[in-house]
């Protein structure tokens, strides 16, 4: 049996088709990029929310609710953060795991 | 991001029960004024919300909804606006007050501090339910992060 038979599976680009054109465009940027701009993005709403927190603090705010409802969502958004990572280490360790 | 259109939403409708809050207090407040800076008499004030697409119902709207293949609630949110309700001034006989008329009476602004006191109780109870609607989305959001965990 040779090899031959599966080395056109490397070929094969692993496009989600939900991304369509997203990951045609993303395709050279590769998964570390996105996930760099992700946590970017997160950071980003971690900051805003601290500028928030600095702003209730010297009782500079207008909206209290608004105040929550940012943190909130910097919240969530770390959550999903949080979630994409077990999701990736759990998959590494499978791989890594795996009898050779 | 889904969830945040839900709080998006939530938070427009909190918005509009602090401003009925403000003016009921601001009623409240004024409730013996005499005579504000223009001279006449405060006139009270009373918060109507209004939604804030106008064209919220037209085919087109309807139709680009429609082909988005999602509610876009957020042509919806309602929005406050503050007017001057037309209630007439409390007569109130009072001689030798430097604002009385010659029949002795200084009118007092029409704010009727029951009705005041009611707004202000559908206010706070509004508010919660908007709360309430905002941590709904908010747990389901993070429930979904659950899946699979």
């Amino acid at each position: 049996m040779s090899l031959e038979s599966i080395a056109s599976i490397a070929n094969v680009s692993i496009v989600d088709p939900a991304f369509g054109s997203m990951a045609a465009a993303q395709q050279q940027a590769g998964f570390s990029q996105m996930v760099s701009k992700g946590l970017g993005e997160v950071n980003q709403k971690l900051l805003s929310t601290q500028t928030d927190l600095q702003q209730l603090a010297v009782g500079d705010v207008q909206n209290l609710h608004q105040v929550m409802i940012n943190l909130e969502e910097a919240r969530m958004s770390f959550q999903l953060l949080m979630q994409v990572r077990n999701r990736v280490l759990e998959a590494y360790q499978d791989v890594m795991k795996m009898s050779v | 991001m889904d969830y945040t259109h839900t709080f998006a939403i939530s938070a427009a409708g909190m918005s509009v029960e602090r401003t009925r809050v403000d003016v009921a207090a601001l009623n409240l407040a004024n409730a013996q004024t005499l005579q504000s800076a223009d001279g006449k008499s405060y006139q009270p004030l009373q918060v109507v919300a209004r939604t804030a697409g106008s064209d919220a119902a037209s085919f087109n709207y309807l139709v680009s909804r429609g082909l988005q293949g999602g509610a876009d609630f957020t042509q919806n949110l309602p929005v406050a606006s503050v007017e001057a309700s037309n209630a007439s001034p409390r007569q109130v006989y009072e001689p030798g007050h430097p604002f009385a008329n010659a029949q002795g009476f200084i009118s007092y602004p029409g704010v009727d501090p029951a009705k005041e006191m009611v707004s202000l109780m559908t206010a706070m109870r509004s508010y919660e339910a908007n709360v309430a609607a905002m941590n709904a989305a908010r747990t389901m959001a993070l429930k979904a992060l659950d899946i699979g965990g």
